[in-house]
């Protein structure tokens, strides 16, 4: 029995990236498949995001500058360095990763609120780095020109080319991070969010663990920012502010914090969304922050953490009116 | 008999007010040591400076003959030392036997890589296995897929113990682990604790207000009022030492 219900997993995974590898097929709109492409590397930030909050219980509302880091890193290397992409991309990583420990070991001895601000502080000094160090990441202006990347040869140069590329290291992260949380070290993340205190009796390196988790997440930042890098051809210090913290934040929360499924479920659901909505432009926001709400209040665990938990409840209900009515009066 | 566990002339103020006040106290290998004392007294303090969560003012606990005072609490956890908690400190979104598995992974010690690459199912059936022995030791084997906040109060006292000695420890600190039980919870604990010592070899330091535990259980008491130590004995002794009751009573004028 067992090794059946191994077999029908690995059956269910293959049919789910089958399935995956079919939607620019069926999108045909380049536009669309731009939306995925997008989407998939947000994801990505999310599933760090939620390693790292959601897991071990840490804030940080400044990930869009290891987003920016792995972006500009790699758009420096292939751009003045004339580095391939393939290298740019492991290195974005790392050169966020080592960011991210310089900057997790003196902030992440922050408690809540302190370490969020701190986060935010974080986030605003990166972004006034990039736009103010003019010589070495172009300022205001940008940087124009990022190569598409080559594989045997070729230039993957369409969206659609690129959504494979953008899928395969979407599910690598996706697999490594299942992997994490799946292992000792992924219990013992949970057992810090879930109290501190006596997860360091337990022999739990609270402090070393907490820098690992945000080390981690840094890195996956960084590995996104790459692929967008790469994905728009062009960056500027703008797109990585604040707001792009906070929305990415948004939609790991809606999308349900500690749950695997969660920030994939959470970006879906924000850019749907948010493309919906497109030609409300100025009640976009107003919009967007309303579902969160609804979110919030209706779904505190997010959408992956509450559903099920409905589900249940609502058959519970049934299945009692069922029996009441069944029942002679 | 060797001592595990050696306190010298250990004090610790908080602000204004001493909480440990020069103590001094051995712990025997292989006893069930009680510590008592009024509230207020200093008992859980001296717990949390033997476990690292505070570092003395002065003085030094010697764990195995070695200093173990000022190290931080994982790494006294990994030496040998376990603890449970008066106000219950478990993991409650997880299950019992994940609260436990927590504990059990102090007895390795892996590299981020390793960590990863342990997740194949034959390891966590294993972690598994032992969780729910030591489940099954402490009496709570039915309860082990219960996330651990619905258990009840006593059967999260009962996990907390499970969950230390999960880490595999030499000694273990129960800070009141009878509170909140009712009569026949407090028997069946009072059993448990013998066998922690018995079966497991593990020796016991217990804090409790139970006064027939403790004359039940114990093998030596050691009395703390205002963070001193008034009195020490085997409890036939302790019972009747007027100091002891002077520091529960008080005195009176004459």
């Amino acid at each position: 029995m067992a090794a059946s219900r191994l077999a029908s997993k690995e059956v269910r995974q293959v049919l789910g990236i089958g399935a995956v590898c079919l939607v620019p097929v069926v999108l045909r709109n380049n536009y669309y498949i731009h939306l995925a492409n997008a989407a998939m590397i947000t994801m990505i930030v999310a599933t760090g995001l939620n390693l790292l909050t959601g897991y071990c219980g840490q804030i940080s509302i400044g990930h869009a500058a290891f987003w920016a880091v792995g972006a500009y890193t790699s758009a420096l290397l292939t751009t003045r360095l004339g580095w391939s992409f393939w290298a740019a991309l492991p290195a974005s990583g790392l050169v966020a990763a080592v960011l991210g420990y310089v900057i997790g070991r003196p902030t992440l001895r922050l408690k809540g609120a302190y370490l969020a601000i701190a986060s935010i502080g974080v986030g605003e000094i990166v972004q006034l780095v990039l736009l103010n160090w003019t010589k070495g990441t172009g300022g205001a202006l940008g940087i124009k020109g990022i190569p598409f990347p080559r594989l045997l040869g070729f230039e993957l140069a369409t969206e659609f080319q690129l959504f494979y590329l953008i899928f395969a290291v979407f599910l690598t992260i996706f697999g490594v991070t299942d992997g994490i949380v799946r292992s000792p070290l992924g219990r013992a993340f949970l057992a810090i969010r879930q109290n501190e205190v006596a997860a360091q009796f337990m022999g739990v390196d609270i402090a070393r663990l907490k820098v690992l988790a945000f080390v981690i997440s840094t890195a996956y930042a960084g590995v996104a920012g790459s692929l967008f890098a790469h994905l728009q051809g062009y960056i500027s210090p703008y797109g990585f502010g604040f707001k792009e913290s906070v929305g990415i934040l948004c939609m790991a929360l809606a999308g349900g914090m500690g749950y695997r499924w969660g920030p994939v479920i959470g970006v879906l659901l924000l850019t749907i969304a948010r493309e919906s909505f497109r030609y409300f432009q100025d009640y976009q926001l107003v919009v967007y922050g309303l579902l969160l709400i609804v979110v919030i209040v209706f779904m505190p665990k997010g959408v992956a953490g509450s559903v099920p938990e409905l589900v249940d409840k609502w058959r519970g209900r049934l299945r009692r009116r069922g029996q009441r009515r069944g029942q002679p009066t | 008999m060797a001592v595990i566990l050696d306190v010298r002339n250990l004090s610790k103020s908080f602000g204004g007010l001493v909480a440990i006040d020069d103590l001094s106290l051995e712990v025997e290998r292989g006893t069930i040591h009680a510590i008592i004392g009024p509230n207020g007294s200093g008992k859980t303090t001296f717990f949390n400076l033997a476990t690292g969560l505070y570092t003395p003012d002065s003085g030094e606990i010697l764990f195995e003959g070695e200093r173990i005072s000022g190290l931080p609490p994982h790494v006294i956890a990994h030496k040998g030392i376990g603890r449970t908690f008066q106000n219950l400190l478990l993991f409650g979104d997880m299950t019992a036997v994940d609260n436990v598995m927590v504990g059990l992974q102090c007895r390795n010690r892996y590299s981020l890589v390793e960590a990863i690459l342990r997740t194949g199912s034959a390891v966590t059936d294993q972690m598994y296995k032992e969780a729910t022995k030591l489940l099954d030791f402490v009496r709570l084997g039915g309860s082990r897929d219960q996330p651990s906040k619905y258990l009840s109060y006593g059967e999260q006292r009962l996990l907390e113990i499970a969950r230390a000695l999960g880490t595999n420890p030499r000694l273990i600190l129960l800070d009141e682990p009878a509170a909140g039980m009712n009569p026949q919870e407090t028997i069946l604990l009072t059993k448990t604790i013998r066998r922690i010592r018995d079966e497991l070899g593990v020796t016991v330091v217990i804090i409790e207000h139970d006064m027939r535990l403790v004359m039940n259980l114990a093998e030596r008491v050691s009395v703390l009022d205002y963070g001193r130590k008034v009195s020490e004995g085997p409890p036939e002794v302790i019972k009747n030492d007027p100091k002891v009751i002077e520091a529960y009573l008080g005195v009176t004028e004459e």
